[in-house]
């Protein structure tokens, strides 16, 4: 539910944001030039504002695709994500968007097309590459947790038909895959979800569909015949992981098809310092924030021999039911995937 | 009736232009007038809402806000009653603020809702002077821009909030408003007022983090070992590792360096039970 919705001027006519509008009959409307007017300005609070967070609808300016840092690969080719969206409506304890932003207000650019334009033109510069090129969102937001409303997926991927040199990847926990299941899989898009073990997912990852649900959605993926990626990052450090993320894997390859899966990566939790430093004076009471971590070129990780041992394991877990070339473990010490 | 708030923690500063416009709370709440204050100001030991009336305009609001917010590190939540005036809406209705224009150089600021609220809401300008003359579609006073920003120096904006009372019309102006017409206004809005009061306050959160060793602290080092010092304990507590500090027998005695270098190694592998209170 939305209370309240910020309207930007210029998109005040546009039919994307009217229809998202007509969703939220009782909400108060509010309107303003610019969505900066609002968001993430000086005092606001991203934890009290995850209480009830605020709707903006917003044109995106400027730069609305971005190269991925290097170590973001899965597969080779050219790499940039995207974000139709900044905030979510899961509230992960790990999530970086805590410490990146002081606003939890749902942002949403409603400019889709413009967010194409700019998708189809960098791949064109790309059309000589011998791997396509890959196109990420998720980062900034749930690709599909907030579909319902912003109908982002039923535009995005039926658009990447049209460029095929291009992938459109996915980055998901969310269970909203109506959008794709009534229409063909495309073989340029992949759906990656993040998954976790029940009890971390349960503990850290507030309001996301619970494991169970998560692999239920992916198995329908898969079987209509979608791209799947499975995205362990961040794994969580615990007493016991192994065995929480050894029963979570081998429930994961006892339903999907290991060899229709795209890839796996794994990664361990890691934040730049910055925003570890705002997030545990948000969470000061949370043990995520003080259990095996150390510091090293402005970011915070678990200790070498910790993320070791977990990128270790955790791979070896994945290997026993999928080829190795299909595992990325992205390492915070070696700055390059392993 | 929303429950009197008579905890110790956090405070609720009900801040008014005129004493007619706070009293209905004054009397709800059973404040009491402080002495040796530069502003009027209502307080109860043991109810965390207080009240403080800043006299008219610009900047005596941000003086008084100023002041109040200047006493004290309590966790604290705004809130600005006052009456307004508006070109249409009727005298009496009430509105929550969800927007300040300030009329002499046009500066906008949105305060975040995040508080729920029942009832209608309104834009507001801040004007110089007493006018006669609405602005369009917007509730008119003196004083909430400058609340705002002020306020907002001192506590998170989603709990800095403004609740206007309509006072004056294109119809009947603001010349035969009184002190006794004004608590009239005001009265009958005590009730849903409160309500609001208490989901504001709802909203702090408690993020002080202790932990059970303050004598190790006294040990002696440098500030920045003692600060270190600090932190560490701080993640060990809420990793729930309290036996196994206390099992190093650590004390103000023990030299700095040991007590980091031991609590270092108990931290480096100590990895956190998960569904367990910690």
């Amino acid at each position: 539910m939305v209370d309240t919705i910020y309207l930007e001027s210029a998109v005040a006519e546009q039919q994307r944001a009217q229809q998202i509008i007509s969703r939220y009959p009782k909400a108060t409307r509010i309107d303003i030039e610019r969505y900066g007017e609002v968001f993430n300005t000086h005092a606001q609070d991203f934890r009290i504002q995850k209480n009830n967070p605020s709707l903006i609808l917003a044109e995106k300016k400027n730069k609305k695709v971005m190269p991925t840092p290097a170590q973001y690969e899965t597969g080779g080719g050219a790499h940039y994500y995207f974000s139709h969206m900044l905030n979510c409506v899961y509230d992960c304890r790990y999530c970086f968007l805590q410490g990146m932003l002081r606003s939890a207000n749902y942002l949403v650019f409603v400019n889709y097309e413009d967010f194409l334009d700019d998708i189809a033109n960098i791949a064109e510069t790309h059309k000589h590459d011998d791997k396509p090129t890959w196109f990420f969102s998720g980062y900034d937001c749930d690709s599909l947790a907030y579909e319902p409303v912003t109908g982002f997926a039923e535009y995005f991927v039926p658009a990447f038909n049209h460029i095929p040199n291009a992938v459109l990847e996915l980055r998901t926990k969310s269970t909203q895959i109506r959008s794709l299941l009534k229409i063909p899989a495309q073989d340029n898009v992949v759906i990656a979800y993040s998954l976790s073990p029940d009890r971390v997912a349960q503990e850290l990852e507030i309001g996301a569909p619970s494991l169970d649900k998560r692999v239920e959605a992916l198995a329908k993926l898969q079987q209509a015949g979608w791209r799947i990626g499975l995205r362990f990052d961040p794994i969580i450090w615990h007493q016991d992981y192994l065995a929480d993320y050894r029963a979570m894997i081998d429930k994961v390859f006892a339903v999907l098809d290991p060899d229709k899966i795209d890839s796996v990566t794994l990664g361990g939790f890691r934040l730049p310092k910055g925003f570890y430093k705002t997030m545990r004076k948000l969470h000061p009471e949370h043990w995520l924030f003080s259990a095996g971590l150390s510091e090293q070129e402005g970011m915070v990780t678990y200790t070498s021999e910790i993320e070791a041992d977990v990128l270790s394991n955790i791979g070896k877990l994945c290997e026993q039911h999928i080829q190795d070339h299909k595992v990325f473990a992205y390492s915070s010490f070696e700055g390059d995937s392993a | 009736m929303a429950e009197p708030l008579v905890s110790a923690d956090p405070l609720m500063t009900i801040v008014a232009a005129l004493n007619c416009e706070a009293k209905p709370w004054v009397d709800y709440f059973g404040l009491k007038k402080q002495c040796d204050s530069p502003f009027w100001h209502y307080a109860k030991e043991g109810v965390n809402v207080e009240v403080v009336i800043t006299g008219i305009g610009a900047l005596a609001m941000a003086t008084a806000v100023g002041w109040i917010g200047g006493l004290g590190s309590r966790p604290r939540a705004w809130l600005n009653l006052g009456v307004a005036g508006h070109a249409t809406l009727s005298i009496g209705s009430i509105c929550r603020v969800h927007s300040v224009i300030n009329a002499s150089d046009l500066a906008k600021y949105h305060p975040p809702l995040v508080a729920k609220w029942r009832g209608d809401t309104s834009a507001i300008a801040t004007v110089n002077a007493p006018t006669n003359s609405y602005a369009e579609g917007a509730m008119i006073d003196m004083e909430s821009y400058a609340f705002f920003k002020s306020a907002i120096l001192f506590s998170a904006s989603e709990v800095v909030q403004s609740i206007k009372v309509i006072s004056d019309n294109q119809d009947q102006g603001f010349e035969d408003l009184n002190a006794s017409k004004i608590s009239a206004l005001m009265l009958p809005h005590v009730k849903q007022v409160n309500s609001f009061i208490s989901e504001l306050v709802s909203l702090l959160p408690d993020r002080n983090v202790n932990h059970p060793w303050p004598e190790l602290l006294h040990v002696r080092c440098s500030h920045s070992q003692g600060l270190q010092l600090d932190e560490l304990l701080k993640k060990l507590s809420v990793l729930g590792l309290n036996e196994q500090v206390d099992s190093l027998a650590l004390n103000s005695q023990t030299p700095i360096n040991v007590s980091l270098e031991k609590l270092r190694a108990l931290l480096a592998v100590s990895a956190p039970s998960i569904g367990e209170a910690v």
